[in-house]
């Protein structure tokens, strides 16, 4: 399941490089962030032969880390996977908020294969002003406006130094406060 | 007001049905019968 709101394209290298036989389904408007609740990647979802979630691990999740592949051996064997982690953002959006992050998410899609990329990052932007630890948001942004730091190569310091400058004009801004996003009160209610 | 509801563990997988990267579509359900692991990535 590639992420990738700047179309499905960007997935295809990736995938023929690692020579992958099982399918990869795109998911161009962060609809599995949304209905999962995670705010990054790499994750990892078991799911069992009923349709039911066994286990999540969000952000950290690798074939090339022995307890995740333990975890995945374990429920394949048909035992428990484990616990997993799912890293709890410091708030919870509403129900109508969450409602209009997809809605934007949707529109800056549409926006974006319609060659309107400034209104697409717009709207991006938007979705990401309501959920602002979302990363999986905040990365598409990056992608779209510094294509350089992702082609030929991903740029990670760039991203560390972007990341940290992107969060103090936040707090600047009245978006977040010092101690994260969002703001207590902010029309949003912590867990 | 009213919490988003967010899918965990022990809760049913949400059906979407998304495009697969060879043209075609595929539900989530369709996955049902066999133990799946679902891996998120991004090319970013």
């Amino acid at each position: 399941m590639a992420l990738e709101h700047t179309g499905a394209e960007a997935a295809r290298p990736f995938v023929e490089k690692a020579g992958a036989t099982f399918p990869t389904v795109i998911d161009e408007e962060g609809l599995t962030s949304t209905l999962l609740g995670f705010k990054l990647v790499p994750n990892g979802v078991l799911v069992d032969g009923d349709g039911t979630i066994r286990y999540a691990k969000y952000s950290g999740f690798s074939i090339d880390k022995p307890d995740d592949v333990a975890a995945v051996a374990r429920f394949l064997e048909g035992k428990d996977p484990g616990p997993g982690s799912q890293k709890k953002a410091p708030y919870t959006l509403g129900e109508a908020e969450q409602e209009l992050v997809a809605t934007k998410l949707r529109l800056g899609r549409l926006l974006d294969s319609l060659g309107r990329r400034d209104e697409a990052i717009a709207e991006w932007q938007a979705a990401l002003r309501l959920d602002p630890e979302n990363l999986v948001i905040r990365k598409q942004i990056w992608v779209a406006r510094y294509p350089e730091k992702f082609h030929p190569t991903i740029d990670w310091d760039w991203q560390k130094v972007q990341l940290e400058k992107e969060k103090q004009e936040e707090v600047a801004s009245g978006v977040c406060g010092p101690d994260g996003c969002p703001l207590p009160g902010y029309s949003r209610m912590r867990p | 007001m009213a919490i988003a509801k967010v899918a965990q563990v022990g809760d049913p997988l949400p059906n979407i049905t998304l495009p697969t990267l060879n043209g075609g579509e595929l539900a989530l359900d369709e996955l049902r019968g066999k133990r799946v692991l679902i891996f998120f990535w991004g090319s970013w």
